[in-house]
């Protein structure tokens, strides 16, 4: 897990080396390499909740709670990343357009995404025992993962002042030295994801025992 | 009427000559901070959810102790 | 096959028929109902001044926010009406598919807060001098398919929060965000609904996807419900 972590860094670090030898884009100057963050935070947020919804799913058919575990940790990182993506974006509005926030599809349903997951963790605070806690919050998960496709495809959908997709579309211009540094970037945060992922999964599980012992001493 | 005099023309026609090159100076420092900020803000954020994280980890490992004391002093008894 | 399904039909009436006699026998819900949609209606028409223009615009938000509101309190009576002696026991250990209980809960919720929408909307037109009934039929549509949208997910998630602490606040917590697709289409119609517009060109595309939202949550719900009860 460390070497994952190591390698994280090391593409990290040497991208901020690299974007900042990138040359401009014209019309927006250097706060477009902001997307170097605000892209593939977005993207890693919606394979986390697309890998709850996996581990929901699995976790009703087999309830085995290390599906559960799995949930819970993907849907708390996921969050910060979706957090990170929401206020990037925010950022790069104000520089652009002057306005902090703007109530069109994509914005919207990307901070309903947030508030549904946020809810999720709220729901799971709220019930003790658990099988049953498990069991709902699995259930919750799975309705909450219908808004994750209209957060993806509301930009085609709808019209909307959220940019247009410029990296995996046809009529993308995007010049290639640019992409290299995003996909490496896209590894850099993915292996970031994992690695948080795996320390809450991690701490899920001591909490497991810690709450197997209490019954076990109480029990004695 | 009086004319105006040479020296504070020439200071009008440069001031309006350099008013846009401030105009642009303006704009990309404010990009540039803008860009700044992002990057801090997404750094800052991931932080705090790893401080989170370890402070969890603290009570957790607390917990733990605690009971594993627990548990060995009662086998002892 | 056909007196499998006959059975399944008798089912879900039956459990409708309960709910709707229990709840017509002491009318606790749906008087606080009626009663919320009012005072909120009244209240928020001290909001702001509603001239012609500002009622035209948030006519369907409005509208909406007041259902929502009011069948929240009709959702969440539903099955906390179980609670007292062990009811809801009784009903998780008849031998009734959950599917059955979903749809039998679903449309007892569903009548219950579709009356105390028909109210609401003449307030409505009373208090702000609105004339709401010019796009009669298609308005009926659009509030039929929204409050089903409602019902749906209010009536899996009332049987999720009824053992929680504090369910009267995580029922609306929780069914809130899940809505706001559904939400969003109703709210959209019934604006331009209510300003006298036909259903054409751009709203079509809001009517779907009240539909296809609609759809999905009865789907997913007729399949977690037996979930969901047994825990």
């Amino acid at each position: 897990m460390f070497a994952m972590l190591a390698l994280a860094m090391v593409l990290l670090v040497r991208n901020l080396y690299t974007i900042s030898l990138l040359p401009d884009e014209v019309n927006q100057g250097q706060i477009f390499r902001i997307i170097f963050f605000h892209l593939p935070a977005a993207i890693a947020a919606m394979l986390g909740s697309a890998v709850a919804l996996v581990a929901s799913v699995m976790f009703l058919w087999k309830r085995n709670f290390q599906y559960d575990a799995l949930a819970v940790a993907v849907t708390e990182v996921g969050l910060a990343f979706l957090a990170v993506n929401l206020v990037t974006g925010s950022i790069w509005a104000h520089v652009i357009w002057g306005i902090w926030w703007a109530w069109d599809p994509r914005l919207t349903s990307a901070l309903i995404c947030w508030i549904l997951y946020a809810g999720y963790l709220i729901l799971r605070q709220a019930l003790e025992e658990p099988t049953q806690r498990a069991t709902f919050a699995a259930v919750y998960s799975i309705f909450a993962f219908t808004d994750v496709p209209i957060v993806y495809f509301s930009i085609r959908w709808w019209r909307t002042i959220h940019p247009q997709p410029v990296f995996f579309s046809k009529d993308g211009s995007f010049p290639p030295d640019w992409s290299r540094a995003l996909l490496i970037n896209m590894v850099a945060i993915f292996l970031l994801y994992t690695v948080l992922t795996m320390i809450r999964l991690r701490q899920e599980q001591t909490q497991r025992e810690i709450d197997y012992l209490r019954r076990t001493v109480h029990a004695i | 009427m009086r004319f105006a005099t040479p020296t504070p023309l020439i200071a009008m026609l440069l001031q309006a000559a350099y008013d846009p090159i401030r105009e642009e100076i303006g704009r990309l420092q404010r990009n540039f901070q803008g860009l700044i900020w992002g990057f801090v803000a997404a750094w800052v954020i991931l932080l705090l959810y790893t401080l989170m994280l370890t402070a969890r980890e603290r009570k957790i490992r607390r917990e733990m102790e605690r009971l594993k004391s627990m548990v060995e002093e009662t086998e002892k008894k | 096959m056909r007196f499998v399904r006959l059975r399944f039909i008798r089912q879900v009436m039956v459990i409708t028929a309960k709910d709707l006699r229990a709840e017509m026998r002491t009318k606790e819900a749906i008087n606080a109902s009626f009663a919320f949609a009012i005072v909120v209606l009244l209240i928020l028409s001290f909001a702001f001044e509603p001239t012609e223009d500002t009622t035209r615009e948030i006519s369907g938000g409005l509208l909406w926010i007041v259902f929502l509101f009011a069948g929240t309190l009709i959702l969440n009576r539903s099955f906390a009406r179980e609670l007292p002696n062990d009811c809801l026991d009784a009903l998780i250990a008849a031998p009734v598919p959950g599917a059955a209980l979903f749809l039998g809960k679903g449309l007892a919720n569903f009548v219950l807060i579709f009356a105390v929408e028909i109210v609401a909307l003449p307030v409505f037109g009373i208090f702000y001098n609105v004339r709401w009934a010019r796009q009669f039929w298609s308005l009926m549509l659009v509030m039929v398919l929204g409050t089903w949208g409602l019902t749906a997910i209010g009536t899996v998630f009332g049987a999720l929060t009824v053992n929680i602490r504090l369910r009267e606040v995580m029922l609306p917590l929780l069914v809130y965000p899940v809505m706001i697709p559904i939400l969003l289409g109703a709210m959209k119609l019934s604006t331009d609904l209510v300003a006298g517009q036909p259903i054409s060109g751009d709203l079509v595309v809001w009517l779907k996807l009240l539909f296809g939202f609609d759809i999905i949550f009865t789907a997913l719900s007729l399949v977690l419900m037996d979930t969901v009860l047994v825990g």
